[in-house]
């Protein structure tokens, strides 16, 4: 009891020292090495995102009859696919596609479940039962299941890959923001902004949603990991991005058939997906870090 | 008054410094008390004096944080405690040495029987069956007069009141009869009324095992219930000591007096209170001089440039005042 | 405790109901004439009208969800179109497996995950942290269809210490375990740390230490029991999520398990199966939480006793 009265305390002078949530969230950010390198290779995938497939040494879709399966080289860096095709090349092209679906997933998810959950948490009654009701139903899917099924429905490609992880990403944002929003909604600044007549809009986006940026950040980068590995599941599965789509799932769905012979054809596009994947959540925990007030030793 | 116990514990010099990121706290900077057998030593001060960090320090529970004893000696029977090692250390607690602590409510493991709470400390120090020590465990819950013994043995502590959890307490620390109590702020979570039932109890036990007891507060009214010494602590620092009639009679420190007018006292009108201004200081900016000076009414330019030393007021009753070199307060 | 248990039974339905709805309408969902989608582009008129019939999508919407649900009722869960075979049997041959992965996969993760997150979390911020740690980070982010191309090359190819697929032997169950457990056991891992470290802080820890009790005793008896609450119900969830992992790990290692008839039934654009083995990985899925529910009202003396 004292002692979460003293740590609750603690943080309030510290509050008082600090501007800005988020400029303490940084100021803590910076602390974890760990997460600058995640986020500093996050950049760099941003950045072959945009120009892999230009900076890429030969073309991706370049058929090369006389370099067929071969070992990584000087020439071929991560070596050549059953077309003679050069790996790196379509590895660092097969950036956007990963990074693309990820981001749009996560981001349609994240901004259909904040709507959702302030809605919920601010009006509560039968909007929010509804709601609740919904999210409810789709956790009753294990993740990957409900993305079969609604690649089932709408038929494989990557847009409908797109699509289902943003309807199985939306319920966790909107059980977060629900929660920050029923704690916020009679918090003493709130009340204060209702007093002054501040439409329910104004109070849920100026006052509300703030509070609860922080946590969104830290979830969002955490989901665009897992959806990133949830895609090229689908995808390695065949139900994702189709042939000849460099997407990094497929491309190692493709490697297993010379598994045997060349292995580099699954290690390398594996070793892509693994790596985004855990800058993603290593960013993820890196800001989640910097947000708990609790670790302020 | 002479004393002829023997001493039970004795702290000499003791320094514990705690090594932050942010640079060496000196939480307990130069301590020494004398504990005799069977007594009760109040250790008085605000949070923030060193006291419960002295405690630790004794009970050698600083592993894992990143305290140390810099500096000093605590003999327990003329052996020394502080530098010994973690697996000796572990032996001692619980069975030489116990300790309660200030509350009751998260003291206890919520998810554990009380007996079993209780009886796994008899096993760990002593080579008796299963049965046995459930007998001394209930046995022992018995003496601290809870009702329904057998019953509260196969409860959980949410099902037992703060008192009651207390008592639980007590009789956990001293079902392996140690040699001392520290008791730390035992009272302070508890109602008044529950407060002296409490007191009580340690009083009676205390007589009963032979335990002598450490007793940290920040409550001088407490102290003239139990104790039989005091040692008043001040940043770090012991400020005053002796025995309890001397020290109530002749406090002798500015600081022992101003927590001696914040008690209420019987027919004094609440608002008369007296508080101390001004907070502990921040141990990264320690003053100077006495460090109890900036927030002391009767300091002048002495205090703030030398720190004093002890002085004697009477029999073992010393004080850490200037005023006091010339012969009184 | 048994009114706790009847209210979460209580509170489960109306998701059921809601699932089993859902899972209705899926197969009306699809673009296009279902009939003639499972009929084939070729399929003459008649086919696709036989086909309609077959399916019972001829008949009213309600009568057709009134049949489904008495259906269900009775475990028809339809005929497979790719098998010509109840759905129900075609499950059937397969659950056991997938069943076996799962609790081997738990299992194993659960014993690794605990154990690292203990460790980690006991020597908070020092190299054991660290290195736990990472390895846990490392763990959520590995694609497990990727661990498992590495474990047939090296255990498998390479070492011909192990088959590399099908199923019915404990041999045949390792590699797909290990594949499936990975990501869990870094889960688990992951939360068990973060509760041991906030236990720890608590008062009842230094109690514990207060009483002399050995390490390993204050470690283990004191702080993951309390721990142990929430790591149940972490463990319980993964649990669920493993039955509906196992498709990626499934079709690694040729693994004839409900993963595998999944995929086989995507493929194949069989909807009464799909339909079918959806709805038993969401039930399965409700189920597993109400368990856990169940189970952590049972650990927690609290709510047990009230």
């Amino acid at each position: 009891m004292i002692g979460k009265k003293k740590a609750a305390h603690a943080e309030l002078n510290e509050k008082t020292d600090i501007k800005t949530p988020v400029s303490e969230m940084i100021r803590k950010f910076k602390k974890q090495k760990n997460a600058v390198v995640a986020l500093v290779f996050i950049l760099f995938l941003v950045f072959l995102a945009f120009f892999g497939e230009a900076l890429a040494p030969f073309k991706i879709n370049e058929y090369d009859y006389s370099s067929i399966l071969q070992g990584p080289s000087g020439a071929h860096w991560f070596g050549t696919d059953e077309f003679g095709r050069d790996l790196f090349s379509r590895i660092i092209s097969g950036t956007k596609i990963s990074l693309a679906v990820g981001l749009s997933a996560v981001s349609v998810g994240a901004i259909c479940g904040t709507v959702l959950g302030l809605l919920g948490g601010y009006y509560r009654g039968i909007i929010d039962s509804i709601i609740m009701r919904i999210c409810d139903t789709l956790f009753a899917f294990p993740g990957i299941i409900l993305a079969i099924a609604i690649v089932a429905i709408l038929g494989s490609g990557i847009g409908n890959v797109v699509i289902a992880v943003s309807v199985f990403s939306t319920p966790t944002f909107a059980r977060l923001v629900r929660g920050r929003t029923l704690a916020l909604k009679n918090s003493v600044f709130v009340q204060a902004a209702k007093n002054l007549g501040a439409s329910d809009a104004r109070i849920l986006f100026r006052h509300i949603l703030p509070g609860a940026i922080p946590e969104i950040i830290v979830q969002f980068t955490m989901s665009v990991g897992s959806s990133i590995l949830t895609a090229s599941s689908l995808s390695f599965l065949g139900m994702g991005a189709q042939p000849p789509t460099p997407e990094w799932g497929l491309l190692l769905a493709n490697g297993r058939n010379y598994m045997m012979t060349s292995l580099h054809c699954t290690l390398f596009p594996g070793l892509a997906i693994f790596l985004t994947v855990l800058s993603f959540n290593i960013l993820g925990d890196g800001l989640r870090d910097a947000l708990d007030p609790k670790l302020t030793d | 008054m002479e004393d002829n116990r023997k001493n039970i514990l004795e702290v000499k010099d003791l320094h514990t410094y705690f090594y932050t990121d942010s640079g060496v706290v000196k939480s307990v900077d130069g301590v020494d008390f004398v504990l005799k057998e069977g007594a009760t030593l109040g250790i008085v001060g605000e949070s923030g004096s060193g006291k419960s960090v002295t405690s630790l320090s004794i009970m050698g529970l600083l592993a894992g944080t990143t305290g140390r004893i810099a500096e000093g000696e605590i003999l327990l029977e003329g052996r020394d405690i502080a530098h010994i090692s973690e697996e000796e250390k572990r032996k001692m607690r619980g069975s030489q040495i116990s300790m309660i602590f200030q509350e009751p409510m998260t003291s206890l493991n919520p998810v554990m029987k009380i007996g079993k709470q209780l009886t796994e400390c008899i096993l760990q120090h002593q080579d008796i069956s299963k049965e046995e020590a459930y007998q001394k465990a209930e046995d022992m819950l018995r003496k601290t007069g809870v009702p329904r013994v057998e019953h509260m043995m196969k409860e959980y502590p949410f099902q037992l009141s703060g008192g009651q959890r207390q008592r639980v307490m007590i009789a956990m620390a001293l079902v392996c009869r140690p040699k001392i109590l520290i008791a730390d702020e035992p009272t302070t979570a508890l109602d008044v009324t529950i407060q002296a039932q409490i007191l009580d109890l340690m009083n009676d036990l205390k007589k009963e095992i032979g335990t002598s007891i450490l007793f940290i507060t920040h409550d001088l009214g407490v102290v003239a219930e139990v104790c039989d010494e005091v040692v008043v602590m001040y940043c770090g620092r012991v400020v005053e000591k002796g025995d309890v009639y001397s020290l109530f009679a002749k406090p002798s420190h500015p600081y022992t007096i101003g927590l001696l007018n914040s008690i209420p006292k019987l027919g004094e009108a609440a608002e008369e209170l007296e508080v101390i201004p001004g907070n502990v200081p921040n141990p990264k900016y320690m003053p100077k001089g006495c460090k109890f000076a900036p927030r002391c009414s009767r300091a002048f330019d002495k205090c703030m440039e030398e720190e004093p030393g002890f002085f004697t007021i009477g029999d073992g009753h010393v004080s850490r005042c200037w005023l006091c070199e010339k012969g009184g307060i | 405790m048994l009114r706790y248990t009847l209210k979460r039974i209580v509170g489960v339905i109306p998701t059921l109901i809601i699932v089993v709805t859902f899972v209705f309408f899926f197969v009306r969902m699809i673009p296009g004439d279902p009939a003639r989608l499972v009929a084939g582009e070729q399929a003459t008129l008649e086919d696709v009208e036989s086909v309609r019939e077959q399916l019972g999508l001829n008949q009213p919407i309600p009568v057709q969800y009134v049949k489904y649900v008495t259906g269900l009722v009775k475990g028809d869960l339809g005929m497979s179109l790719r098998t010509k075979r109840p759905v129900l049997t075609e499950v059937s041959a397969r659950y056991g497996n997938t069943m076996a992965l799962t609790v081997a996969s738990l299992v194993w993760s659960t014993i690794v995950g605990v154990l690292l997150g203990v460790w980690s979390g006991k020597n908070r911020g020092k190299w054991q942290d660290f290195t736990g740690m990472t390895l846990a980070v490392s763990g959520i982010s590995l694609p497990n269809f990727w661990i498992g191309f590495l474990l047939i090359m090296l255990f498998a190819v390479k070492l011909r210490w192990l088959p590399t697929t099908g199923a019915g032997s404990f041999k045949n169950l390792i590699l797909p375990a290990i594949t499936l457990g990975t990501s869990i056991a870094a889960i688990i891992a992951r939360f068990t740390r973060s509760s041991i470290v906030e236990v720890l802080k608590e008062d009842y820890i230094r109690t514990a230490r207060a009483k002399g009790l050995k390490e390993k005793t204050v470690t283990w008896g004191h702080a993951f029991r309390n721990s142990m609450i929430s790591v149940v119900t972490v463990v319980g969830l993964q649990f669920g999520f493993l039955l509906g992992g196992s498709v990626v790990t499934e079709a690694v290692f040729a693994y004839p398990g409900l993963g595998q008839l999944l995929i086989e039934s995507v493929n194949y654009r069989d909807y009464p199966a799909i339909q079918s083995l959806i709805l038993i990985f969401s039930l399965q899925f409700i189920i597993i939480n109400l368990v856990v529910d169940i189970l952590y009202a049972i650990l927690n003396p609290e709510i047990k006793l009230s």
